[in-house]
């Protein structure tokens, strides 16, 4: 353990956080709940840092909507999300809130973060594969200005993004969901607060007649980041929603490649997705109809 | 004059390098800390307030939970700097006058504990709970509770004290 921060900063904006970034490069973190710099650092995986830079004193925790839909600021915990009124009132978010409940404890979620669920990059957590199903995208500034890419465009790898020299996210935007459309999240764990061994998040959106126009079906917790089960989705697009179509989309998972873990062997842990994609697929066929409703 | 202090994590030492102030049970505390200072640590080691225990010290047992702002978290996983403006309660901070809370009666009258180094982080959870949310379903009880091992009780006893806590009123 050779954990050894020399200098740890609390800019105040974001421009400032990107400079520090430039300045320091490969050896400089950002921290905002400070949980994952922590977990690493106990594993002996944070040698290399050597500055910290705390997102504490930059305006980055709001939850705001507009006409493009739900702002997230980066440094949002995920205790603000849960009580914001945005989320509760929005029928076509109760796949984040099941994503929310479900990671645990509440002492993580008083101060872990939406951007660092986002950029940690690591399978283990949960809120990824929710934000992937509803076509999250994610606005990044960097030392010349911001752009927005949609998330599925910006995790490859273990700990490793798309974000390049001085930039970091600054907001999740979830945007406007379509008109009849339901989505679930549903995540296996070994404990009540363990991370998962598989977590699925599912978004269907349905015609009039209740066909299903459109299907998004994201895995996580199984591949090095969560992968979009595109056979399933063929399955239920064009077809209304019944126990053939569904064990269609479930069947049509397939023998994919599941990474082992020391709790969950792939065999164990494509059973475990082939249980709860049903259940997800079901669920946000069920929540479509009430969503519609409103 | 604190020269020759270190604030240790995972028994490396740090340079002191600014002084931080918290505020923790109404009282506030000029504290000298090295970048990457651990809230456990100074409440422990500089504040002495031993109520707060450190557990697993890896965010998984909840032994040293304590209140920020209102809410539970691991004091052992929050950075200290990082705690600064905000009001800090430990177990200490919770009764008034020599009078115990509500939450600590019932542990109390309950046997919600027994060896009790998991109690203050329990405690902590379950007052956080009830301040937010005073008459909790028995499920968000045992999600409040998530973060809290306890190896010995079984956890039944730690359950009842909450939910009689919680019919009881204001915490």
């Amino acid at each position: 353990m050779v954990f050894k921060p020399s200098d740890y900063f609390q800019p105040s904006t974001p421009e400032e956080v990107c400079e520090l970034l430039s300045k320091y490069g490969k050896h400089a973190r950002i921290i905002a709940g400070g949980t994952a710099i922590y977990e690493l650092a106990k594993r002996g995986l944070a040698d290399e840092v050597k500055e910290i830079i705390s997102l504490r004193k930059v305006p980055l925790r709001y939850v705001r909507r507009d006409g493009e839909g739900l702002h997230v600021g980066s440094a949002t915990t995920l205790a603000d999300l849960m009580t914001a009124e945005q989320t509760r009132n929005d029928p076509s978010m109760l796949l984040l809130m099941d994503a929310l409940h479900e990671i645990r404890p509440m002492q993580v979620r008083a101060v872990a973060t939406v951007g660092g669920e986002i950029c940690t990059s690591l399978p283990l957590l949960d809120l990824p594969t929710a934000l992937l199903a509803v076509e999250a995208e994610i606005m990044i500034q960097g030392p010349t200005g911001r752009r927005t890419v949609p998330l599925e465009e910006f995790l490859v790898d273990f700990f490793l993004n798309t974000l390049g020299k001085g930039e970091f996210v600054i907001e999740a935007l979830i945007p406007t969901q379509p008109a009849r459309c339901g989505a679930a999240f549903m995540k296996f764990g070994r404990t009540a607060y363990d991370f998962n061994l598989v977590n699925v998040g599912v978004r269907l959106t349905f015609e009039a007649k209740r066909v299903c126009t459109d299907s998004r079906i994201f895995l996580g917790g199984v591949g090095r980041v969560p992968f979009r089960a595109t056979s399933s989705e063929n399955e239920l697009r064009g077809s209304g929603i019944d126990e053939r179509s569904v064990s269609h989309a479930v069947e049509a998972l397939g023998q994919f490649k599941a990474l082992p873990q020391i709790h969950g062997d792939p065999e164990y842990k494509r059973d475990l997705a082939k249980v709860l994609l049903r259940e997800c697929i079901k669920r946000s066929s069920e929540r479509s109809l009430v969503v519609s409703s409103h | 004059m604190h020269q020759t202090l270190f604030r240790t994590f995972a028994g490396c030492e740090q340079p002191l390098n600014d002084i931080v102030s918290l505020r923790v049970n109404g009282r506030r505390y000029d504290v000298e800390l090295g970048p990457y200072a651990l809230l456990s640590d100074v409440i422990r080691d500089d504040l002495g307030l031993k109520g707060t225990k450190r557990g697993c010290d890896f965010g998984g047992c909840g032994a040293c939970t304590v209140l920020m702002g209102g809410h539970a978290i691991y004091s052992c996983m929050m950075p200290a700097r990082e705690a600064e403006g905000h009001e800090i309660t430990t177990i200490e901070g919770l009764e008034a006058n020599g009078r115990l809370t509500g939450v600590q009666q019932s542990f109390i009258k309950n046997m919600g504990f027994q060896c009790g180094y998991c109690t203050p982080g329990i405690i902590m959870s379950a007052t956080a709970l009830l301040r937010r949310n005073p008459h909790p379903t028995d499920d968000e009880i045992r999600e409040a509770l998530a973060g809290n091992l306890c190896r010995c009780t079984g956890y039944i006893s730690i359950f009842k004290s909450i939910k009689e806590a919680a019919d009881f009123g204001p915490t």
